[in-house]
């Protein structure tokens, strides 16, 4: 019910509105025709007076007409009419004064009335005398009759000029009320008709605009333009129930075109992250080529070197013996897929070969201190951390070091961290050589071979970790470098 | 952004009806107020209620010429006072009976209120004759019909009949010239303008004869020439001036009417003899009040219409009352000077 009544509102308003114009007009038009009305009457009783002496002067001429007839015929008919007209006569008794009053119409009324009384009496006894063939008498209430008549005419015209001459004097008063009534009328005409014309254009106004603005509003929405802002339409009407389907409408397109919008994005981030993992194995793949191509066939060396150990324990050379094994335990460790996870244990025997085998070239030019937390021997590691960080620091730190220098080797672990020190006392790293050896970890493209080893262990920790390793690199010029990783335990496959 | 008008707050539309509202109430107010000042209007004529207006038990008709003469004012004046005292409702039936009330005859227009009055059946009849006239067939058809009847006239008429009221002109005229003897003595010439066709023989003049009588009994003064007052409003200055230039001898001049006396002062203001010649007047209005007060008109001698009104009424019901003793009632003339 609420609906239906809702969805008659704008049809209720132009209704209403209309009946409001309809009302005003009519009521216009009924104080005019009330007014209008009021001063026909208003001037049918100026001269009322004057048509009843006119009524009565008609009817007695008609009666003495009647009467003489009558007496000088003794026509049925005539006597017919006059006793009709002269109980006309009779009846305007009532409508004349009887009392003396101190008023002369008044008073000439009364005498109206009595002469009137004094003329039928004789005229009715002219009648019954010429019932009964009294012609003496007859003509004798003839005469009397017709002096009456005369008299009341007489009346009749004094009468009549008095009240003609009273309505004239009412008149002159009336015609000046009379001009002020029209004024008005006219007037109140001219004010119904301009208030109607207001009216209708600013209601038709009032309907049509929102219905303009909501024309105004599709039109845009059609043109492209779907955040258009729309007002609220207060009513409850039918308009109102259109303004709130499109705003509806309106918002439910804004909705589908964000979650279009996020969905596009979401597909962007997904196909940035698939090409990010392309990137990452294209990169890995270009770093495995890199190391593979840094030695020369592996396996014919690892072949080579257990060939020269059998050959030296064979000719009893202890020492070469213990070198080509451990070199070739070394190469063994060294080329196998970098990509792998092992024990920290293993990381750091395989740390300790590569000393040794520097030791030998180098004899007591270079020290190592090794500090290795037993807790984190157990843990696992990326491959190939630890020796390529001792290797740049031989290579890069202390190589062009006279007097040689120290090497600092510490693992251990912290709280959920996995951690790698290698410091060095040699000539240290320019900031512009730690800023490209952190960017290698983002970096696009092949590897430098400038600190080839540590830019590998720095791009192979960031594709393990997916970016979460912590790399420090702290140098100072002749005081040497300190490399810190951190690799969170989670992050390891 | 796309805002909409407030259709529930339309003040204005509101204000408009509101405004169209209160010019309708106060155009409807204004109709009515007009319409019912014009019924007002009418209700005092037209609409005349009967039962607002006073009424009585006893009518009076009174026959009597329009009240253009002073005399004739005052007789009217007099018999409405006497109607009013006796609780009498009065109806006059006027009529115009020409400039000189007093000398023409009765207008056919009396004679048929007469019959109207006879016919109505009043409580009396008060009739206005002018002089000479036989009032005997009136007072025969009013008795005949039982209503009481009453002549009023400035003379008596030749066959003198009971119930009338009338003045003297003789003893007007006696006054009128002892005031002119007293005033100018031995030397005094005397002109008199009398009513016009009072009488067919002038020395039966009833105002000639009440003068001729005072010159004898006085022994001085003479009557130079008299003048009949013509038919016409400036019928005065006419006769004054006819008087004036056919005997410039002349000294007084006697009036028999209120239009003779102004007329012959006016004479004597435009020819500058004024305090030259004497006026003595007739009747009393403001015109002749003024007279007096600038000593135009010497004095001025008022036959009191007021009283033979008075009577007219009182005789009336005496004659109802049956105590009516039958004679002609005469009042008297009044001397008016400057100042009383």
């Amino acid at each position: 019910m609420g609906t239906s009544a809702m969805k008659h509102h704008f049809r209720n308003r132009i209704v209403s509105n209309s009946i409001v114009i309809i009302f005003v007009l009519g009521l216009v038009t009924l104080y005019t025709t009330f007014s209008t009305m009021e001063l026909v009457k208003s001037v049918q009783i100026l001269f009322s007076k004057n048509v009843l002496l006119k009524t009565i002067d008609e009817d007695l001429k008609k009666t003495q007409q009647h009467l003489t007839e009558y007496l000088q015929a003794k026509n049925s008919e005539s006597l017919k009419e006059y006793l009709k007209t002269s109980s006309r006569l009779l009846e305007f008794q009532n409508q004349l004064n009887r009392d003396i009053r101190e008023d002369r119409l008044l008073l000439l009324e009364r005498d109206l009335l009595l002469l009137i009384e004094n003329y039928l009496t004789y005229s009715e006894q002219a009648v019954q005398a010429k019932r009964g063939r009294d012609v003496t008498t007859y003509v004798a209430a003839y005469e009397e009759a017709k002096r009456s008549e005369n008299s009341i005419t007489f009346i009749l015209e004094k009468l009549n000029g008095l009240y003609l001459e009273r309505a004239l004097q009412s008149f002159s008063k009336y015609e000046q009320n009379m001009g002020l009534i029209v004024s008005l009328n006219l007037l109140l005409i001219l004010i119904s008709f301009i208030l109607s014309t207001t009216f209708t254009l600013r209601y038709s106004h009032i309907i049509t605009e929102p219905l303009e603005k909501l024309s105004g509003a599709v039109e845009a929405i059609s043109r492209g333009a779907y955040d258009i802002e729309i007002d609220t339409y207060k009513g409850d009407d039918e308009i109102g129930t259109l303004n709130q389907a499109f705003r509806n409408m309106q918002r439910s397109i804004l909705e589908a075109f964000a979650e279009l919008r996020n969905k596009a994005e979401l597909e962007r981030q997904l196909f940035e992250q698939q090409m990010q993992v392309l990137d990452y194995q294209h990169k890995l793949k270009d770093a495995e080529l890199l190391a593979l191509q840094s030695q020369i066939n592996p396996h014919f060396l690892y072949n080579t070197l257990s060939a020269g150990w059998q050959l030296a324990l064979s000719q009893e050379d202890e020492i070469t013996a213990e070198f080509l094994e451990k070199l070739a335990d070394f190469i063994r460790y060294a080329l196998k897929p970098t990509n792998r996870m092992v024990l920290v244990s293993e990381e750091v025997d395989c740390a300790q070969k590569y000393i040794w085998l520097l030791k030998l070239r180098f004899k007591d030019r270079y020290l190592f201190d090794i500090q290795v937390d037993e807790a984190a021997l157990a843990r696992e590691s990326p491959a190939m951390i630890l020796q390529p960080l001792i290797e740049n620091a031989i290579a890069h730190g202390l190589h062009d070091v006279e007097q040689g220098g120290t090497v600092f080797i510490r693992v251990w672990t912290e709280q959920q961290l996995l951690q790698y020190e290698v410091r060095d006392t040699g000539k240290g790293m320019d900031q512009t050589t730690i800023e490209k050896a952190l960017a290698a970890a983002q970096a696009e493209g092949v590897l430098s071979y400038d600190h080839i080893g540590l830019h590998n262990v720095i791009r192979r920790l960031h594709l393990y970790t997916g970016g979460k390793e912590n790399i420090t690199i702290e140098s100072a010029p002749e005081k040497g470098t300190r490399i810190v990783i951190s690799i969170p335990q989670e992050t390891l496959p | 952004m796309i805002q909409y008008l407030d259709m529930r707050h339309d003040r204005l539309s509101l204000l408009v009806v509101l405004l169209f509202g209160v010019l309708l109430i106060g155009a409807s107010l204004l109709n009515i107020y007009f319409i019912s000042t014009s019924r007002e209007e009418l209700t005092k004529t037209i609409l005349l209620n009967p039962s607002s207006v006073k009424k009585y038990d006893h009518l009076i008709i009174g026959i009597l010429p329009l009240p253009s003469d002073p005399f004739i004012a005052n007789l009217y004046k007099g018999i409405q006072s006497a109607a009013e005292k006796y609780h009498q409702a009065l109806q006059f039936f006027t009529y115009d009976m020409g400039s000189t009330v007093s000398t023409v005859p009765l207008s056919p227009e009396a004679y048929r209120y007469f019959e109207i009055a006879l016919r109505v059946k009043p409580e009396g009849i008060i009739m206005f004759f002018p002089a000479g006239m036989n009032i005997g067939d009136f007072i025969n058809q009013a008795r005949e019909k039982d209503i009481p009847f009453v002549g009023v006239a400035m003379d008596v008429p030749p066959l003198p009949e009971a119930r009338f009221i009338t003045s003297d002109s003789a003893s007007h005229g006696k006054a009128a010239t002892i005031q002119a003897l007293q005033t100018l003595g031995t030397h005094a010439r005397l002109g008199i303008i009398l009513p016009s066709r009072s009488s067919e023989i002038i020395q039966e003049d009833p105002f000639l004869r009440g003068a001729l009588e005072a010159i004898q009994e006085t022994g001085y003064g003479r009557i130079i020439a008299t003048e009949r007052e013509e038919e016409n409003i400036l019928a005065g200055e006419g006769a004054a001036s006819r008087l004036l230039q056919d005997h410039p001898e002349i000294n007084a001049i006697l009036c028999t009417s209120a239009r003779s006396t102004i007329g012959a002062a006016q004479v004597l203001i435009d020819r500058g003899l004024v305090g030259k010649i004497l006026i003595i007047g007739a009747d009393e209005n403001e015109e002749i009040t003024r007279l007096l007060e600038k000593g135009v008109v010497a004095v001025s001698l008022v036959r009191d219409a007021f009283r033979m009104g008075t009577l007219a009424i009182e005789t009336l019901t005496s004659i109802k009352k049956g105590t009516y003793q039958g004679e002609i009632l005469r009042v008297t003339t009044n001397i008016k000077r400057h100042g009383n």
